[in-house]
């Protein structure tokens, strides 16, 4: 509970005054001489029960009064969850906002989402309590924080707002950790306001640990999550994949891989009228869905031949989360998955070479060349999707060349060569080869995100079967570890680029070095998905996830749509959008992961703060509570009720009065 | 005369006599009546002669009338053994509104009541005795009827003092062993002890055929008990002092007072005692004058 007149309650210790009253008049006592002791010792033999609870129950509710008195004059807060605001006003609040998809959630009698309803409340219990209490706002999209001059701007800032990114946050908790620490920040209050999607709090990252580690080292600090994990009923999510325009006798269609999900599977099925966009023109598709997913592969729409590039967004009617409705894509002729290989070892630079040269879409024309280190100068950095770096650590011209080649969005996995150099390069450097006697197994990986990640059915990939006898050690910092081998020694991990991606595996191809070739499914995939991440920078038509590009990236695109249009330019990174510049197509969309309902266990929760102090609200997307209140009436109602309860006992008792005039009256009567 | 024996209070009193309610045992003539037949002028009853008989007390006339001897008789009358008992306790030092001045108290009371009573039995030729019951100190004067003997016994009320704890009950056991011959006994106390040995005390005084009267003394704050701030009551009689706070006790105080009071009431109603309760703040001459006016013949 806390006061916003706290200076009052130094008043507190006046509620002892009756007994203190007590105690004096105990003392200024008169002495009489008395003769009938004898009366005495009885009553107070008799009083020694009722009547000394009686007297004990004035003096309670006399200082029940005066404690409610000034409790009411010193204004407490308090809020549906006891002690909420136990403490007293912190001297900074950090607010951690998940702006992810699925807080746009909103409930349909009100029509506020789980975003909206969190700012609302928290502006309200920051208003009341934390009148001088700095304030801070730490937001997914941007991870970034931003001192906010009064509680109602988090209504208003355009960092509150909706995005369509996901969230990360672990990400933003590491940022609150080290603006406490940077900041010396006092006494703090941290909340956290979330849906707790799985995807979104990567509860099995090795980043918690840290958290929870640093957090636990703070005094002062206390942890709120207002969580917002009921799951909104009815809500239908639409995403398309695999774009690509194809010729036909007739002319040309589009074709592309349609994807409805339902987040809740009541077993009925449910017609939905899909809205298809293409270049403008709006034609309807009906589908049922039965079940949690709609899965239609392949699903093709005629389109003029001369359309060979163009634009699209697939809508659904309006349902609890708006976020999830639309779906943009764009089109163009498919570029060639260019890869290169740079190996100093010829049998593994095959094995990659053919990996990356073997595509499984028909559609698509894949070409992979291998080159010896000495052939640097042959690769073709414009046109290349996909740089497999199976040799020393590249130096000067070609490490910068290799720089803007990530820069611009493509992809690289560096293999380990035969002999390591000490050269390093984006915070990892090679150390020796490790020969294993015992074959190592692979004990952790990323299966929400990376390489190694589950398919889109949701299928792990067999990596329990893989065996590796050999790999290279590599020093790094600043990196993301996809998987992990037994003994600690990481297999797969993703450095820090600003676009584009760069991996680093520690093992290669082989018999000599592991069963990639054997169990040829989870290396083909890894090598796959580099690819089609390397490929989506090159061509003119790109799809891209909202939150993945830069904060500016985006002012020069031209919108294609009128709903794009409504993007303010500041805004484009988060929002998804269909733009263009020059020649090349981009289509920002939601990134998928949001689309899983799947939320984080409560022992997870517990486990993810434990030690801290922590305090766990549960709310949900449009309540009206709130999070806290003006309670004085109740004090004041408690002190009205303490004097009626004295003024009771203290009433003469009609018995003692009668007893009086009968004993006076049989007194006068006998004389 | 001692201060505690006013003149105008004796003269307004001197026409009215008391008279015993039984007949008594005296030793001489007097003006009450007597257990025996005796020569007074009140006739009392025929008898048949018997040899031996005085005959001078024969009925001539009944013999003129019937020729039989018949021998009248006639009441005797004799005097009042007085017996004072007063009660010397601590408690008899409380007075008038918490008073403990001289004059002031039930102690100062009750001389004036015993010693007008004591001055105006003597006055009518009956014996006064006085005993005084206190647990540590006992004064016992037999009953006389001289006047010196009333002199000893009023100068022996002036000297009493109110201290220590009762010693009622045992005083009245002694005064019935001790006084053998009817006798009316007059207590004079606040009746402070314990009441079931009160009763045994009033149960031996009138098996041994005695009459009994109480004045019972009390004050109006005894009963009342009006006080609104914590007292500390420091017990006369020598108990350990009570801090008390009043209000939270007044009720139960009044309760055992009430109860006191209806069981000495039915004490002395089994025990046909001549009870009379007295407020200290009424006159004496009033509660005299109603005593002795209630035991007229």
């Amino acid at each position: 509970m806390t006061f916003l007149q706290p200076f009052l309650l130094f008043a507190l210790p006046l509620i002892g005054l009756p007994v203190l009253i007590h105690l004096v008049n105990q003392n200024r006592h008169r002495t009489v001489h008395w003769g009938a002791t004898m009366f005495l010792v009885q009553a107070k033999r008799m009083a020694r029960g009722m009547a000394r609870l009686r007297y004990l129950l004035i003096l309670v509710s006399r200082m029940l009064a005066i404690a409610g008195l000034i409790f009411a004059i010193s204004r407490p807060m308090t809020g549906g969850w006891l002690g909420l605001t136990a403490g007293g006003a912190p001297e900074t609040t950090l607010v951690l906002l998940d702006r992810s998809v699925s807080m746009e959630a909103h409930d349909p009698s009100t029509r506020r989402s789980k975003r909206e309803t969190a700012l609302q409340k928290l502006s309200e219990l920051i208003q009341n309590t934390g009148r001088n209490t700095e304030l801070v706002l730490f937001d997914s999209v941007s991870l970034t924080h931003r001192t906010v001059r009064s509680p109602a701007d988090l209504l208003e800032l355009p960092q509150t707002g909706p995005s369509d990114t996901a969230a990360d946050i672990p990400g933003l908790l590491q940022q609150a950790t080290e603006y406490i620490d940077g900041n010396e920040t006092g006494r703090t209050d941290v909340w956290i306001c979330s849906d707790l999607r799985k995807s979104d709090w990567d509860a099995s990252g090795g980043r918690w640990e840290v958290i929870r580690r640093q957090l636990e080292q703070r005094e002062g600090l206390r942890m709120y999550l207002l969580s917002y994990s009921d799951e909104i009923e009815d809500n239908l999510a639409v995403s398309v994949s695999g774009v690509h325009r194809r010729e036909t006798s007739d002319g040309a269609e589009l074709l592309m891989d349609i994807r409805v999900n339902r987040n809740a599977d009541s077993g009925l099925a449910a017609n939905v009228p899909l809205s298809v966009v293409i270049d403008g023109a709006r034609s309807a598709l009906n589908i049922s869905v039965s079940g949690s997913e709609f899965v239609r592969n392949g699903h093709a729409i005629a389109i003029d031949r001369e359309s060979t590039s163009g634009w699209g967004r697939i809508e659904l009617p309006e349902d609890s989360n708006p976020a999830d409705n639309i779906y943009r894509f764009v089109y163009a002729e498919s570029p060639v998955q260019k890869t290169v290989v740079v190996s100093d070892t010829a049998g593994s630079g095959e094995y990659l070479r053919l990996a990356a040269g073997t595509t499984s879409d028909r559609s698509q024309l894949a070409e992979a060349k291998l080159l010896t280190p000495d052939q640097v100068e042959l690769i073709d950095w414009k046109q290349t999707a996909l740089l497999i770096w199976q040799a020393p650590l590249p130096e000067n011209q070609v490490s910068g060349q290799l720089r803007e080649f990530v820069e611009s969005g493509r992809c690289v996995i560096f293999f380990p060569p035969e002999i390591p150099t000490s050269k390093e390069l984006y915070g990892c450097r090679w150390t020796a080869w490790k020969s294993n006697d015992v074959p190592l197994k692979i004990n952790r990986w990323r299966t929400e995100t990376g390489l190694l990640s589950n398919t889109g059915s949701g299928m792990p990939l067999p990596l329990g079967e893989l065996n590796f006898y050999r790999h290279c050690g590599l020093e790094s910092v600043r990196v993301n570890v996809l998987g992990s081998l037994d003994g600690g020694d990481s297999l797969l991990l993703r450095a820090f680029s600003d676009r584009g991606a760069v991996y680093y595996c520690t093992s290669l191809p082989g018999t000599r070095n592991s069963t990639f070739i054997d169990n040829g499914v989870v290396f083909y995939v890894m090598i796959q998905r580099a690819l089609a991440r390397g490929t989506a920078a090159l061509g003119n038509a790109q799809h891209l996830d909202c939150g993945t590009l830069g904060e500016f990236e985006g002012n020069n695109w031209q919108p294609l749509d009128d709903l794009s249009e409504r993007v303010l330019v500041s805004a484009r990174s988060s929002r998804a959008g269909l733009y263009s510049i020059d020649h090349t197509r981009y289509a920002l969309n939601r990134p998928l992961s949001e689309d899983s309902s799947q939320i984080i266990t409560d022992e997870t929760v517990a486990s993810l703060f434990h030690g801290l102090d922590f305090t766990r609200l549960d709310d949900s997307a449009g309540s009206t509570s709130a999070l806290a209140s003006e309670v004085w009436r109740m004090f004041l109602v408690l002190m009205i009720v303490a004097l009626m309860a004295e003024s009771l006992l203290c009433l003469p008792d009609r018995r003692t009065g009668s007893g009086k005039t009968n004993a006076v009256a049989d007194f006068v009567s006998t004389r | 005369m001692r201060h505690f024996i006013e003149p105008n209070v004796v003269s307004r009193l001197s026409g009215l006599a008391l008279d015993a309610r039984m007949p008594m045992a005296g030793s001489v003539s007097g003006r009450h009546r007597s257990l025996t037949r005796g020569s007074s002028l009140e006739f009392s009853e025929y008898r048949n002669y018997v040899p031996g008989d005085d005959t001078r007390r024969l009925d001539w006339r009944a013999w003129g009338r019937s020729d039989r001897f018949y021998i009248k008789e006639f009441e005797a009358d004799t005097n009042l053994r007085l017996c004072l008992v007063m009660d010397v306790s601590g408690s008899m030092a409380y007075g008038s509104r918490g008073s403990q001045q001289e004059g002031a108290t039930k102690l100062d009371y009750a001389r004036f009541l015993c010693g007008t009573l004591a001055y105006l039995v003597a006055g009518q030729g009956d014996a006064v005795g006085l005993s005084c019951a206190g647990a540590d100190f006992r004064l016992e004067i037999p009953p006389r009827r001289n006047a010196a003997h009333l002199k000893h016994i009023l100068d022996e009320m002036s000297k009493l003092k109110a201290e220590g704890e009762t010693g009622l009950s045992e005083a009245l056991h002694a005064v019935a062993e001790k006084v053998s011959q009817r006798a009316l006994i007059v207590i004079v106390s606040d009746l402070f002890t314990d009441t079931d040995a009160l009763r045994k005390a009033f149960q031996h005084l009138r098996f041994r055929r005695h009459d009994v009267a109480v004045f019972h003394l009390l004050e109006q704050n005894e009963i009342e008990f009006e006080f609104d701030r914590p007292i500390r009551f420091v017990d006369l009689e020598g108990a350990p002092p009570m801090l008390v706070d009043p209000t939270t006790m007044a009720r139960q105080y009044r309760n055992a007072v009430q109860t006191w009071l209806e069981d000495v009431t039915q004490i002395v109603r089994n025990t046909a005692v001549d009870y009379h309760r007295v407020s200290i703040h009424e006159h004496y001459a009033e509660v005299l004058a109603r005593f002795l006016l209630a035991r007229k013949k």
